[in-house]
């Protein structure tokens, strides 16, 4: 199996809010929600982008008081952690007003109202695009205050992994040719979590290696034999 | 005759003491400045790498030039960027996260290990059954500061 980043509808769509967040059209209005189930790719797709892409990407500590946030975002920017909350935000401005550049708190559902809203004082002073991400009782907590929720301008749920994206996956890292059935029942066997496709992968590719057999369809009965 | 700057005075004090760790209400009474204007020399100075912080609040003259302009080859800042969102890692995840090839990947975590910025932590399983080296960052700052950050452009200190 190659080691290859499959580009799955989950990852176009959130590249695509990646790209709408920071557009200058979208000031003002500049923060959204990604949520979704632990192993749907959330953080996963967090990292690429902010490895590829000048997006900084904070994993969210359950230690951090809203100026310790601040105070890591300050580093992400601008390289120093000022001691003093004021400080911080300076700092952010400072960088910010250089370049546009999308903050992206993962485990945002352990944020509790008071970091939420020290995040949406930087999207609204500062202009700068926010990407929350975390499991579903994100949403919730955004819905408890008004002003909060409203200044979301989308939540993008991460579903499972698509039949599609497992026939890409087949295709791009075992160079095999999965039919629209075949690549339904490993979508349905992997319970959308692309871990276990990719498991399901590694098992049919061992198999199919032992019999001798050589691609690029992947018979019935190796597939029964993963799936039962 | 012009007043010299904030910078340089306080660049001044830091020479005239090499070796001592400096606080900047010390320098800012020594000055008679206030402690804000102080501060934000001293953040300027530790961002280009004149100043070495060495305690809480506390910083260090190191000697360098001020670093007025520093640019990252961007293929080794990917790799740096991705290690750094994931702090314990292998080649492999290095590899898919930041896009990079698998070979200049190895070759910058060996000089990141030799450095001391990143240390082996054993192997593990990898998803085809065979060990993988694992690896951990042991100096986050330090690798951010040194090969993610850039200075003077597109908005880095």
């Amino acid at each position: 199996m190659r080691d290859v980043f499959v580009t799955t509808s989950n990852f176009k769509r959130f590249l695509e809010l990646a790209k709408e967040l920071e557009s200058p059209a979208g000031q003002g209005l500049a923060m959204a929600a990604v949520v979704g189930r632990a192993g749907r790719g959330k953080t996963t797709a967090a990292q690429r982008l902010a490895s590829v892409n000048s997006a900084i990407y904070c994993r969210f500590c359950d230690w951090w008081t809203p100026t310790g946030l601040l105070r890591e975002v300050a580093f992400l920017l601008g390289g120093i952690r000022p001691r003093a909350t004021q400080r911080c935000f300076e700092v952010i401005q400072e960088e910010l007003a250089r370049e546009r550049r999308l903050i992206m708190v993962d485990e945002a559902d352990r944020l509790s109202l008071r970091h939420l809203n020290t995040l949406r004082d930087l999207h609204d002073v500062c202009g700068v695009p926010v990407m929350l991400i975390g499991e579903e009782p994100l949403l919730s907590r955004l819905s408890q205050e008004r002003r909060l929720k409203s200044r979301v301008r989308t939540v993008l749920k991460f579903e499972p992994v698509a039949p599609a994206d497992v026939a890409i996956f087949y295709r791009e890292a075992l160079g095999l040719v999965l039919s629209g059935p075949q690549a339904q029942e490993l979508a349905k066997h992997a319970e959308g979590d692309f871990r276990l496709v990719v498991k399901d992968a590694l098992a049919i590719e061992r198999i199919m290696r032992a019999s001798g057999l050589k691609g690029p369809e992947v018979p019935a009965k190796v597939l029964k034999e993963v799936c039962k | 005759m012009r007043k010299p700057g904030i910078a340089k005075r306080v660049r001044e004090i830091f020479q005239a003491h090499p070796r001592k760790a400096l606080r900047v209400a010390e320098i800012a009474s020594e000055l008679g400045l206030s402690y804000e204007k102080v501060a934000n020399a001293v953040a300027d100075m530790f961002r280009r790498g004149e100043l070495k912080r060495v305690g809480y609040g506390r910083y260090r003259y190191t000697g360098k030039q001020p670093q007025i302009w520093k640019k990252v080859p961007a293929l080794r800042r990917r790799i740096c960027k991705a290690i750094h969102a994931k702090v314990t890692f292998t080649a492999r995840e290095i590899v898919l996260l930041s896009g990079v090839g698998r070979s200049y990947v190895h070759k910058i975590l060996r000089r990141l290990v030799a450095e001391g910025l990143v240390e082996p932590l054993g192997t593990k399983k990898g998803p085809k059954g065979l060990p993988e080296k694992l690896y951990r960052l042991v100096q986050r700052d330090e690798l951010y500061q040194k090969y993610v950050l850039e200075v003077g452009k597109g908005g880095l200190a």
